[in-house]
């Protein structure tokens, strides 16, 4: 893989895919967002009742962990599924 | 001390950064001086507990932010000494003058609870505080206390006012600004972390630590005020009482140390990141020439 591309992109609506080369196709700029929202929902809600998920290692990686994994997981199940 | 507010100042100082400097500072660098701090120190303020002994700080004010005690490590002094060591060392100006403006950030920021820092050190061990809230780190009481007592007085506001001028520099989270600012001033970074992760991970990881920033403030605070349900004087609360006055929150003795008249802080404070600022401005240029020639 190459380093990433330092050029200014344009603009691209929530709906048009991401269009990076190392993502799904079926991912939008909006799932994408929406996996953010996803991760910072569940992060809330089971740290508000195990603290010790408060750290500043557990917290980043929760928000790389569903950015990066739940796309390859589902992209995987995908496959899997085709005929 | 503060919360989510170190969190989002790193991309506020990253989003502020001096016209000549934009593009050219190291993100990490500023992440890691202001992380240096309480990596340094935090660890024994709450202590741990083992077979019902605990093991921690018998003065946790003291410990974190007094002389003796680890007090320096929130001290302008350690800033530079360790920013000149990563300079000596790694010759970078990215990575020197980003962690300096990091470890600034933190140790002037920390001015607002009612301990504060000791900016002048090793010139004078007193410290300098606002005391805008109360620092409540105890040994009784723990982080779960002293999260309570920061997201019910102006700490909370602290976090708040952080995360706007994060968000009105809203440009520094997107995918353009770490493409043509974040990335080509860590390129050795990033195009490590490429070899092994997708370029949305990579962007997630830029934004991680806002993301734990927020998460951490929300679920520290619905915590507090939501579930949990503290006796007081006597009486049961649902969570715990706000109170947004001065040295706040009343419910709480208020930890200190010696220090200087707080009507001076904030003046000295300012002139002190100004100062930074100044001086780092100053040395841009030698610096990018000591670089070039050392490569």
């Amino acid at each position: 893989m190459s380093p990433p591309d330092p050029s200014p992109r344009e603009r691209q609506s929530w709906s048009a895919p991401t269009g990076r080369a190392d993502d799904p196709r079926w991912l939008t700029h909006g799932l994408e967002l929406g996996l953010y929202l996803l991760a910072g929902l569940t992060y809330v809600g089971v740290a508000m009742y195990h603290k010790f998920l408060l750290n500043w290692i557990i917290g980043p990686m929760w928000l790389v962990g569903w950015v990066w994994l739940a796309p390859a997981a589902i992209e995987r199940l995908r496959r899997r599924d085709e005929p | 001390m503060s919360w989510a507010a170190h969190q989002f100042e790193i991309y506020a100082v990253q989003a502020h950064l001096p016209k000549k400097m934009k593009g050219k500072v190291s993100f990490w660098g500023i992440w890691l001086g202001d992380f240096t701090p309480d990596f340094l120190s935090k660890f024994w303020v709450y202590g741990i507990t083992i077979g019902g002994h605990h093991y921690g700080a018998a003065s946790p004010q003291r410990w974190h932010r007094g002389w003796p005690g680890m007090g320096f490590t929130h001290t302008l002094f350690l800033g530079v000494v360790i920013g000149a060591a990563l300079w000596a060392w790694k010759r970078s100006r990215a990575l020197t003058v980003g962690y300096i403006l990091g470890f600034a950030a933190h140790a002037l920021t920390d001015v607002n609870d009612s301990v504060g820092t000791m900016l002048l050190f090793p010139f004078t061990t007193l410290n300098w505080t606002v005391q805008t809230w109360a620092y409540a780190a105890t040994k009784s009481g723990g982080k779960y206390l002293d999260a309570a007592a920061y997201y019910s007085s102006l700490g909370l506001v602290m976090d708040l006012f952080w995360l706007v001028v994060v968000l009105f520099s809203w440009r520094v989270l997107t995918r353009e600004y770490w493409r043509t600012q974040i990335v080509p001033a860590d390129p050795h970074i990033w195009s490590w972390l490429a070899q092994r992760m997708p370029e949305r991970a990579m962007l997630a990881l830029y934004r991680a630590t806002f993301f734990y920033g927020v998460c951490r403030m929300l679920a520290w605070a619905g915590w507090a005020h939501v579930l949990a349900r503290p006796v007081i004087d006597g009486v049961e609360h649902m969570g715990y009482p706000f109170d947004l006055s001065w040295t706040g929150p009343w419910w709480l003795s208020a930890r200190s140390l010696p220090h200087v008249p707080p009507v001076i802080v904030l003046p000295v404070t300012l002139g002190l990141l100004a100062l930074v600022y100044w001086a780092l401005s100053r040395l841009w240029e030698p610096m990018g020439r000591a670089q070039r020639r050392g490569s």
